[in-house]
C-alpha cells in the first residue's frame, strides 16, 4: 500500500500563470458555492474563498484531472472548508442566513434585487444541506444536471427528482410564510 | 410578479438563476499577494530555502574581519543594493529547484513510549535549545516559558537581551535562541489567525553593527524608508529579492508580503522581520510601535498561553477547563508538536510529528481530538453511534475503539499540502467522559506507516 501519490504527468494548474488563469475563471462560482451552503455573513463566505484558493494552490501538484474539472476539484475543496469551518463554529449552524444581517441590510442583501430573492435565501436554509448544494450548483452555478450528478455522485435521474421535489417543497414553504 | 404573489416552480427557478452575489472588494485584498502571483509564487518556491542557508552563511560571515569590513562600508542600516536583479549562480540555481515534498519509502513504525520533551524546537534533527542552569529550567514545561528562553539565549549570546514587555494582542512568544558565535539574540514570535493561517514576527539583536549580509538580503537605496524609534533614526523596508519561476535572476519585489525594522542604540542592533501577516496588515507604525514597547525589564513579562500553540497538557487543561487523556505510547521518535483549543468546538486537537519534522502545524502525523461528550455536536454522535453497531472489536473496560472504514476520497488536505489517503487509519472511541478521535496522515519526509493494531496499541495507553 502506498501512502503517497506517485508523481505522475505535470498538473495543468501548477504554474502560477495556469493556477491565476484558474483563480479568475473560479473566484465567483466558489464564492457563490460557499455562499450558499453557508448563508453568509458576506465577510466569512470570502474568508472561506480565500482559503479554498490558498488551500487549491498548495495541492496543485496532485491536481492531475484536465484543466477543464478544475473547477468540481476546487468545489470539493470548498466543500470540505465549510465542513470544517462549522465544526469550528457551532454556534452558527451551516446554511442558516446571518441573523444580525436581518436587522439592517447587508452588502449581500443590497445586491439581491427583489424582496423575492431575499425571502427565497431565507427558504433555501430551511432545506437540507444536499438540497441546498443541488440548488447552488444548478442555478448559481449554472451547471448542467449531468455535472451535478457527477459532482454528488448520484444519477442525473435523482438528481433531476430531487430539484424537482425541492422547487416544491420551496413553493410550499413560501405559502406557509405567506399565510404566517 | 408581485412582492407578495406566491411564485410557483417555474418562477422560483428564475429568481434562484437571477440571484448574482458578488464578493467584494476584501477577497481581492487578501489575494492580492496570494501565492499565486509571479513574486509570491517565486518566493514560496525557492527563496526560503535560499534565505536559509544563505542566512547562515552571513551569519558566518559576520564573524570573520572580512564579513564585517563589508558591513561597515555602507551607510544604511540596511545593506543597499546596487540593482533591482541580481542572476542566480549556478549552485542558487539547483538550490531554487529543490522540490518541497519529496516522495519516501514506506516502512512499519515501531511503537514506544512518550518522550517528556516536545519536538517543537528540534528543527532538522538538530536542538536549537540547550538547557541552561536556570532554576528550574530543566523542567519540559518551564524550558519553553520566556524566562527560561530568554535566559538561556543571554547565557549562549552573552549579552542581557531588550525584548517585548509580553505578548500582544496578535503575537504570542514562541521561542529564543543565543548565537554564541556572532553574539545575536532571537526572539521569535507567532500570530494564528483564525483559519490557522500562521504569520512570524523575529526581534533580534546583537552587539556592534548589524551582521554582514548577502546580495539577498540588501535592500535598494529606494525602497528604505526613514523613520524613528523614539530618539533613535531607524529604517523600514517592505519587499524583497524572489525569483519569478523560469528566470535566472533574482529581482526586487515590494509586494513581498515581508518587512523589516532596523536601528541602533549606542552599540546595540535591532532588527524586527515580520512575515506573511496578511491578515493582520502591520505596517511601519505598528513596527515601530512594537520597537519602541521593547524594554529589558525581564520580570515584566507577560506571557499568554497560545490557545493555537501550546506546549503542555497542563497549560490546554487550565485553557479547555476539563480533564484531557495523554497518550502513554506513540510511534517511535514521535513527539508532541502541537495542542490546539478551539473553544467554540471544545475541541483539543494533539499533533505529534516525527523528531527531526519541520514544525508545519496541522502538517499531518498523529492527530487526536478530544471533546467532552455533552459538546459533541449531533453531525458527530450519530456517526459514532453508526460505528458502534458495526461492533468492531470493542476493548476492555467498557471503552469502544472501532477502525472507520477507509476513506472515500484518494487523497485529503490540510492547512499546509496534501497528502495521499487510501485510507487513513482513525480511531474513535469515548473515554473519561470525552469522545476522542484519532488520525494519523501520513507526511512527506517520514513515510512511516499505522496499522489497525498500531493504533488500538496508541490507543488502549491513553490516561
Amino acid at each position: 500500500m502506498n501512502l503517497f501519490r506517485p508523481f505522475q504527468n505535470p498538473s495543468p494548474i501548477a504554474s502560477p500563470a495556469a493556477f491565476s488563469a484558474l483563480y479568475e475563471r473560479n473566484r465567483l462560482p466558489v464564492f457563490r458555492y460557499i455562499y450558499g451552503l453557508t448563508g453568509g455573513p458576506q465577510d466569512d463566505v470570502e474568508d472561506l474563498t480565500a482559503e479554498t484558493f490558498m488551500r487549491a494552490w498548495k495541492a496543485r501538484q496532485h491536481f492531475d484531472g484536465e484543466a477543464d474539472a478544475a473547477t468540481g476539484w476546487l468545489i470539493r475543496i470548498a466543500r470540505r472548508l465549510v465542513i470544517d469551518d462549522y465544526r469550528r463554529r457551532k454556534a452558527r449552524p451551516v446554511g442558516k442566513p446571518d441573523e444580525a444581517g436581518s436587522a439592517a441590510a447587508t452588502p449581500e442583501q443590497n445586491a439581491l434585487d427583489s424582496e423575492q430573492q431575499q425571502r427565497l435565501l431565507a427558504l433555501l436554509a430551511e432545506l437540507t444541506d444536499e438540497q441546498r448544494e443541488m440548488l447552488v450548483l444548478r442555478y448559481w452555478l449554472g451547471w448542467r444536471v449531468s455535472a451535478v450528478a457527477a459532482q454528488l455522485g448520484m444519477t442525473e435521474n435523482n438528481v433531476s427528482v430531487t430539484i424537482h421535489r425541492t422547487l416544491a417543497r420551496l413553493r410550499q414553504s413560501w405559502t406557509q410564510s405567506q399565510e404566517n | 410578479m408581485s412582492p407578495n404573489a406566491i411564485p410557483n416552480e417555474e418562477q422560483i427557478e428564475a429568481l434562484l438563476s437571477e440571484v448574482r452575489l458578488e464578493p467584494g472588494a476584501k477577497l481581492e485584498r487578501r489575494l492580492r499577494s496570494a501565492p499565486w502571483t509571479p513574486q509570491a509564487a517565486a518566493r514560496r518556491r525557492g527563496v526560503a530555502v535560499l534565505s536559509i542557508a544563505l542566512l547562515a552563511l552571513a551569519l558566518l560571515m559576520a564573524g570573520t574581519p572580512l564579513g564585517r569590513a563589508w558591513a561597515e562600508q555602507f551607510f544604511h542600516f540596511f545593506p543597499t543594493a546596487t540593482s533591482n536583479s541580481f542572476p542566480l549562480s549556478t549552485q542558487e540555481m539547483e538550490m531554487a529547484a529543490v522540490p518541497g515534498q519529496s516522495v519516501q519509502p514506506i516502512f512499519d513504525v515501531k511503537i514506544a513510549p512518550v518522550s517528556p520533551w516536545a519536538s517543537r524546537n528540534l528543527i532538522g534533527g538538530q536542538a536549537m535549545i540547550t538547557p541552561v542552569p536556570l532554576a528550574g529550567c530543566d523542567d519540559p514545561i518551564l524550558a519553553y516559558q520566556f524566562a527560561c528562553q530568554a535566559a538561556n539565549a543571554e547565557a549562549l549570546a552573552g549579552f542581557q537581551a531588550k525584548h517585548l514587555p509580553g505578548d500582544t494582542n496578535d503575537w504570542f512568544f514562541k521561542g529564543a535562541w543565543g548565537i554564541q558565535e556572532t553574539q545575536e539574540i532571537w526572539f521569535s514570535y507567532q500570530a494564528v489567525s483564525f483559519l490557522g493561517t500562521h504569520a512570524n514576527l523575529t526581534i533580534s539583536q546583537g552587539v556592534g553593527d548589524f551582521p554582514a549580509e548577502d546580495k539577498w538580503s540588501a535592500v535598494p537605496e529606494s525602497a528604505i524608508k526613514s523613520v524613528h524609534v523614539g530618539d533613535y533614526p531607524a529604517e523600514y523596508v517592505q519587499g524583497g529579492f524572489v525569483v519569478f519561476s523560469g528566470t535566472t535572476a533574482a529581482v526586487w519585489s515590494s509586494d513581498d508580503l515581508s518587512q523589516r525594522l532596523r536601528w541602533k542604540e549606542g552599540q546595540r542592533w535591532f532588527e524586527i522581520d515580520e512575515e506573511n501577516a496578511y491578515w493582520l496588515k502591520p505596517g511601519v507604525a505598528d513596527l515601530v510601535a512594537l520597537a519602541k514597547s521593547m524594554t529589558y525589564e525581564r520580570g515584566a513579562y507577560q506571557q499568554r498561553v497560545n490557545p493555537n500553540d501550546m506546549t503542555s497538557f497542563k497549560d490546554a487543561e487550565t485553557v479547555t477547563g476539563f480533564d484531557l487523556l495523554e497518550p502513554g505510547l506513540l510511534p517511535e521518535d514521535f513527539h508532541l508538536a502541537n495542542l490546539r483549543y478551539d473553544a467554540k468546538a471544545q475541541e483539543l486537537r494533539a499533533q505529534y510529528l516525527f523528531k527531526g519534522a519541520l514544525y508545519l502545524p496541522h502538517a499531518g502525523g498523529l492527530v487526536v481530538t478530544e471533546t467532552p461528550l455533552g459538546a459533541v455536536s449531533p453531525d458527530r454522535l450519530p456517526e459514532a453511534h453508526l460505528l458502534d453497531a458495526t461492533g468492531r472489536s470493542p476493548l476492555g473496560d467498557g471503552i469502544g475503539i472501532y477502525m472507520l472504514a477507509p476513506s472515500k476520497e484518494p487523497w485529503t488536505m490540510d492547512d499546509s499540502f496534501t497528502v495521499w489517503k487510501p485510507d487513513v487509519p482513525q480511531l474513535i472511541w469515548k473515554q473519561g467522559g470525552l469522545l476522542v478521535e484519532m488520525y494519523y496522515y501520513a507526511v512527506p519526509d517520514y513515510g512511516g506507516r499505522l496499522n489497525e493494531s498500531d493504533m488500538l496499541t496508541i490507543a488502549k495507553s491513553f490516561k
